[in-house]
């Protein structure tokens, strides 16, 4: 696993050295590539990455001119300098480097998961619970994911919750947090995705929540060691 | 005939029609199982199937006597409490009319499905059966009945027997608020569909062949009236459906197959009360009136936000007391202003006795023992929060809380806001 920074910052170079490259759809392939795949080794090699997208989606137009991008780009170390992260507002970018990013694909069945991203614990398979749920959300609106976080720092304030699950969930409510830790208890994870599930309810009624809920346990739970922490239980 | 050959059949007769009434608590957990999501039709099943019994006690130990027992003053009875030694006969009646207790107590399972506690459900119904129903039934069943003394006619119980569940529905509804997520912010209701409309179907049909013997056997005589009674019971059902059809017809709405077995039940409701004194003709009549009082009845409700599951109090409540009001119009001798009035005060009194009582009886046991499940139950789902059990394991997956983890790891143990302890869970795959 590499820190959130770290995650977005290969996103970064990965979108902003290709766009202008390559083809939309093969800049979408990319991104995703590093997202699946390159997010939880500890050193991203540009020529593995450039090998890897050629088995997956083709020979790029220009690999030459591609690869001297990335390398340029990678020497930047101020993010903003690259540019924006291409995942941007989606809350989703921010827990790719804990786990693999649930498929944003509703209704459709999800690329399989890479074997190099894994769930090794209960944190991370909540963390990927959770953006997966705003992934999905995003789908019905641009605005949801942020009402939803507002939404689940208001129903925050009517459970019980340890000081470390307090801070941690509200945390991430502010968008500060990206992955949860260890320091957060089981109980604190049933009540955060409890509060998400009675925002939803509210918001788009208990039927559009059991599906988002359903859509996004299935979804996670194929990802490598999703079997150990079931992100069902978490419900 | 000897008299003993008569009392024989009426014996069987009334035997037989019970064991219908029975039936129809097959009918009712299809109807409402049916109309509630996959992860609550256990929980809804169970209720249907342990109100019964703990009816069925309380209704012989207390709320026969209390029902039928002498009663000097008109109002309750105070004699043949957890009868022992009694007529042969009686003993048949009391087996019916114990039937009729826990139809009464039953109505109100669907109306308060996927929100109410099973113990606190069961709580209720036994009260139900052992004190509320008994004593408004005393009034107009009672030979000494103050409303049967004043020409009170509920034949079957109309009244007696669905607007007092209805009523008892109602105040459990308002004690315990909608389900999460049913009203919008702006008040719009959101349909939250049942999980298996074949069941509901099915329910409806086992109720309406129930019907039968609940209306005729009411006669508790195998007379030649148990004809015509049958034939009203199934006019009034077929035409409160052709009425709901047109009537969509007309509004430009899907004929729904809920609404449609709605429309039935509420047919068959309405006739019980004039079944035996009315003309088939009138019998159509009352089941075609009974299909607007019950669509209007359902947007009554949510109007004020009262989440009736399956429609129940439209079905039971608002048709009943068209049903018991229809005999004033629709009687053999004709129109009858005197016993509009009485019939009016005979739902009027339902309601105002059992609505307050059980209201305070809801809220006095929602202060013991909890009335609503927490929240985290209601999204897991009553099957597995109350029971420890689902209805369709291969299939909910998804949708389920998988029980404590078999790693023994940190989501093993459950939120202090759940009311049921930690179980290992028959549905997990892990």
């Amino acid at each position: 696993m590499v820190t959130p920074q770290e995650a977005s910052r290969r996103r970064r170079i990965v979108y902003h050295a290709s766009r202008s490259r390559l083809p939309d759809e093969m800049v979408n392939a990319a991104v995703k590539l590093c997202d699946r795949e390159f997010q939880a080794i500890p050193v991203f090699s540009i020529q593995k990455f450039l090998t890897r997208l050629t088995e997956a989606v083709g020979t790029p137009p220009k690999p030459g001119e591609l690869f001297a991008a990335m390398n340029r780009l990678r020497v930047i170390t101020d993010l903003d300098e690259i540019g924006p992260d291409p995942v941007g507002p989606l809350p989703v970018a921010k827990v790719q480097t804990a786990v693999a990013e649930p498929s944003p694909t509703r209704g459709r069945p999800s690329e399989p998961p890479s074997r190099d991203s894994r769930i090794d614990s209960w944190p991370a398979s909540f963390t990927a619970l959770l953006s997966g749920l705003l992934a999905e959300l995003q789908h019905l609106g641009p605005d949801m994911p942020a009402a939803a976080r507002a939404g689940f720092a208001l129903q925050l304030q009517k459970v019980d919750l340890s000081p470390a699950g307090y801070a941690e969930l509200n945390s991430w409510a502010d968008e500060k947090l990206c992955t949860f830790t260890n320091r957060i208890t089981s109980a604190d994870m049933h009540a955060g995705v409890h509060a998400l599930y009675v925002w939803s309810c509210e918001e788009l009624g208990p039927i559009e929540t059991d599906r988002l809920f359903s859509a996004v346990i299935r979804d996670v739970s194929q990802y490598p060691g999703a079997a150990q922490f079931p992100p069902r239980n978490l419900l | 005939m000897t008299p003993e050959v008569q009392v024989l059949l009426n014996t069987l007769w009334v035997v037989t029609a019970a064991i219908l009434v029975f039936f129809m608590q097959a009918g009712f957990a299809l109807v409402e199982s049916g109309m509630v999501r996959a992860k609550n039709a256990i929980n809804v099943i169970m209720k249907n199937y342990c109100d019964m019994c703990v009816g069925a006690l309380g209704f012989w130990a207390v709320g026969y006597g209390l029902m039928f027992g002498l009663s000097p003053t008109g109002w309750f009875g105070t004699t043949k409490f957890a009868p022992n030694s009694a007529e042969p006969f009686e003993y048949t009646l009391l087996f019916f009319q114990m039937m009729f207790a826990a139809t009464a107590a039953t109505i109100v399972s669907g109306a308060l499905a996927e929100r109410i506690r099973f113990n606190a459900y069961l709580v209720g119904s036994f009260m139900i059966t052992t004190l509320i129903y008994p004593i408004y039934g005393s009034w107009a069943w009672n030979d000494n009945g103050w409303l049967k003394q004043l020409g009170f006619i509920d034949f079957a119980g109309s009244t007696v027997v669905h607007t007092v569940g209805a009523c008892c529905a109602l105040a459990g509804l308002a004690a315990l608020g909608p389900r999460t997520g049913r009203y919008a912010k702006d008040g719009t209701p959101r349909p939250i569909p049942g999980h298996n409309l074949p069941f509901v179907a099915l329910g409806g049909f086992i109720l309406w062949l129930g019907w039968f013997g609940f209306n005729a056997g009411s006669t508790t005589a195998a007379d030649v009236g148990i004809g015509r009674i049958a034939l009203n019971t199934h006019l009034a059902g077929c035409a409160s459906v052709v009425g709901t059809i047109f009537l969509c017809g007309l509004l430009g709405r899907p004929v729904l197959l809920t609404s449609v077995v709605n429309a039935s039940l509420a047919g068959l409701v309405a006739i019980t009360a004039g079944c035996a004194f009315v003309t088939p003709g009138s019998a159509i009549l009352i089941g075609l009136i009974a299909a607007p009082v019950m669509l209007l009845g359902e947007a009554f409700l949510d109007a004020f936000k009262l989440d009736d599951a399956v429609g129940a109090i439209p079905v039971h409540g608002f048709c009943g007391v068209w049903g018991t009001f229809a005999v004033g119009i629709f009687k053999e001798s004709g129109v009858d202003v005197r016993q509009m009035c009485i019939q009016l005060l005979g739902s009027a009194a339902a309601f105002g006795f059992v609505f307050p009582v059980a209201y305070v009886m809801y809220r006095m046991i929602g202060s013991w023992m909890k009335l609503r499940v927490a929240s985290v139950d209601e999204q897991r789902g009553l099957d597995y929060a109350e029971h420890g059990e689902v209805g369709y394991p291969e299939f909910q997956d998804g949708l389920l809380h998988g029980g404590t983890a078999s790693t023994g790891a940190a989501p093993a143990t459950r939120p202090a806001t759940t009311n049921r302890p930690v179980i290992a869970s028959p549905i997990g795959r892990n």
